[in-house]
């Protein structure tokens, strides 16, 4: 059912054909001999079905990284247990072409009571290597832990940080051509973050497979190549990493919302694409706030249009504006336009700090009287604060000695 | 076909057998401070008070068989207790890493047989010392029968700690059942007395009563390791264990099939 083979014929490392996974609930407090029988005996049922993943088809290219998002409860731990092969799913194909290792297990099976080099040999042995090759790779576990100092010190003495390094540096040692981080990158300090961060581009550059579930939503799209979104055991969207986290930006914040969702125009003129871009130009659906951003919008113009106007508007969750504004207001002209372009807005710098926004973009012309193309509260988008200061917006703002006004420009 | 397949994953998983049995074997002796010695001095114990027990009924057998068949019943009882709760103490192992199951029964069982041998070695050392002329001998040309036996009872053990292994994911309260049916287990297995206090009461019982694994394993032991005595037969002819070793090995072969065929839902359970 799972063959795992090393065949390099296909171009893919995972191939997932129409896989369900039901699980019967059960109240755990009545999973005893006494009350089956008693069940049995009064012809009560007490398990109810449910499908925690459902005719999901999809393939991961080898060499490339792969997320998985969604909200709680969408299947995606599920998903990773499947593909890690712990749990056998109900029905459907799974196809993994080469070894694989998860990062989902840190220091699962460590013995509180053994030192950390006995729990080393343990949990290298547990997740497939064997005593040579743990033998080989000791002295690098420890060192990459650096928990030299510690090592025969049993590990109940350890703290939580320390405990999660040595499991993830014996973990990182598997050397998998197919690698599962299960929010691996959530624990730990943050330099320790960033050790795992590095080793996860480290597998990249040795073109092995990375499959990635996580709520870290920037991560996902920093490390993914292609993310699969899931909703209730059903993948829902699947594709580049910006656009993914964006829908799902879209469906999760715009939902059980009372915003005014809407797309309408007579798509004279038709917005093709919208790019939200951040610090440093890169493409991202979350911008860091206090900091440079931009929209980019791609349209067609299916007539010879003069002087459309575009503009945008940030709204708020509950359908307040925070600000709005249009090339005519800005006194930019767009001019005569047919065909493909694209335009750009700079918001230099983001003067938002922290929250979920919902941007809405219009093209329409001149006179106001023909709508081209709106898209009401259309993308969503989170900001999150990335500068020192505190609270929902940035004011600039300058310090100087009382009684004289500064004449430093802000920044 | 499906066997051979899960015996090539074993022997590729032999690492993480040779660890899981020595983690057994470090937490068990590491938990006090007289670690093995107290896996030792508990049968012992057992052993003379159900000597002074018999003795008092004036059913008395020799020490030395009450030594040995409460070490050889304290190795199916040791399994059986470290087995139901195999599954579940490893549920985070379960969910999260992906081996082939059978390795935390045969962990358990070769971290238990392991202790076995050590208790064994010590059991020959008491009885060469209490019969420094017959013994040794007698075990030595014995040996092969020894052997032999344990390695039918280690099967047996593995068979039994994948039932309570799995019996256990499924019903909670396995532990109790299991208990009550291993007291009455231990009074119905000639641990304590001769087989022949079940030939002179009950003859028609016997050849039901040697149905028993336990029984057949425990006639083994006592002839290979103990003398014959003229004064009082230990012995019970081999011929008539021939089927309480048919039923352990049908026990063994059914619990590690229950095993393998569940184990795919442990993950989904514990």
């Amino acid at each position: 059912m799972m063959p795992e083979t090393n065949s390099s014929s296909t171009p893919y490392a995972i191939e997932v054909h129409d896989l369900g996974k039901r699980y019967r609930r059960r109240h755990q407090m009545d999973q005893t001999l006494k009350s089956t029988l008693i069940d049995r005996l009064l012809r009560r049922s007490r398990t109810d079905e449910f499908w925690a993943l459902r005719d999901l088809t999809f393939a991961i290219r080898k060499g490339t990284t792969c997320g998985i998002i969604g909200r709680n409860g969408s299947g995606k731990s599920t998903l990773l247990g499947v593909l890690a092969r712990t749990i056998t799913p109900t029905e459907g194909t799974i196809e993994v072409h080469g070894k694989v290792a998860t990062l989902l297990e840190l220091g699962a099976g460590f013995h509180p009571d053994l030192t950390g080099r006995e729990n080393i040999f343990l949990n290298a042995a547990i997740l497939g290597m064997n005593r040579e090759q743990i033998a080989e790779r000791f002295d690098r576990i420890v060192a990459f832990a650096g928990l030299e100092d510690f090592i025969d010190t049993p590990v109940k003495h350890y703290s939580s940080g320390m405990y999660v390094r040595l499991g993830f540096s014996v973990a990182v040692e598997v050397e998998p051509d197919i690698l599962l981080v299960d929010e691996v990158l959530a624990v730990g300090d943050e330099s320790f973050q960033r050790k795992c961060l590095e080793k996860i581009k480290e597998f990249q550059a040795m073109g092995r497979t990375i499959v990635i579930v996580s709520h870290a939503l920037e991560t996902v799209e920093r490390l993914c190549d292609e993310v699969i979104l899931l909703e209730q055991g059903a993948k829902v969207a699947a594709g580049g990493a910006g656009e993914i986290v964006a829908e799902y930006l879209r469906r999760t914040l715009g939902r059980d919302q009372v915003l005014w969702v809407e797309e309408y125009g007579d798509r004279s003129v038709e917005i093709t694409e919208v790019r939200l871009y951040g610090p440093d130009h890169r493409r991202t659906a979350e911008w860091a706030g206090g900091k440079p951003a931009a929209i980019e919008i791609d349209y067609t113009a299916h007539l010879p249009i003069d002087n459309p106007v575009f503009g945008f508007m940030i709204k708020r969750e509950d359908d307040r504006i925070v600000f709005g504004s249009n090339t005519q207001i800005m006194g930019y002209s767009v001019g005569h336009i047919e065909g493909t372009g694209s335009i750009r807005v700079d918001l230099r710098p983001l003067t938002l700090l922290e929250g979920k926004f919902y941007l809405s973009l219009a093209v329409h012309s001149e006179d106001h009287k023909t709508q081209f193309h709106r898209q009401e509260s259309w993308y969503a988008f989170n900001v999150v604060n990335a500068t020192e200061h505190h609270g929902q917006v940035l004011i600039p703002c300058t310090w100087s000695d009382g009684g004289q006004p500064s004449n430093e420009v802000p920044t | 076909m499906m066997g051979n397949a899960i015996l090539r994953e074993i022997v590729l998983r032999r690492a993480m057998l040779g660890q899981l049995i020595g983690r057994n074997l470090k937490i068990r002796y590491k938990a006090s401070v007289l670690g093995f010695f107290w896996t030792l001095l508990n049968p012992l114990l057992m052993a003379g008070i159900y000597g002074l027990f018999m003795s008092m009924l004036g059913r008395s057998m020799r020490i030395d068989a009450i030594f040995i068949g409460v070490f050889a019943w304290q190795f199916t009882m040791m399994c059986i207790g470290d087995g139901t709760n195999l599954v579940i103490s490893n549920g985070n192992l379960i969910r999260k890493v992906y081996f082939p199951r059978i390795i935390l029964p045969l962990a358990t069982g070769g971290a238990n047989i392991i202790n076995f041998f050590l208790m064994l070695a010590v059991l020959g050392l008491i009885l060469v010392l209490r019969a420094p002329g017959d013994a040794p001998l007698h075990i030595l040309t014995h040996l092969p029968a020894l052997l032999g036996i344990v390695v039918l009872h280690l099967f047996f053990n593995l068979g039994i700690i994948c039932l309570v292994a799995t019996a256990n994911v499924f019903f909670r309260d396995t532990e109790h059942i299991v208990g009550i049916l291993t007291t009455a287990w231990f009074f119905l297995s000639p641990v304590m007395y001769p087989v022949e206090l079940v030939a002179a009461h009950w003859p028609k019982a016997l050849p039901i009563y040697l149905l028993n694994p336990m029984a057949g394993f425990l006639g083994v032991y006592r002839s290979s390791l103990l003398p014959p005595l003229a004064s009082d037969a230990v012995a019970t002819p081999w011929v008539f264990l021939l089927p309480s070793f048919g039923i352990a090995v049908l026990v063994a072969l059914g619990g590690i099939l229950l095993f393998q065929i569940k184990q795919r839902d442990f993950a989904d359970l514990v």
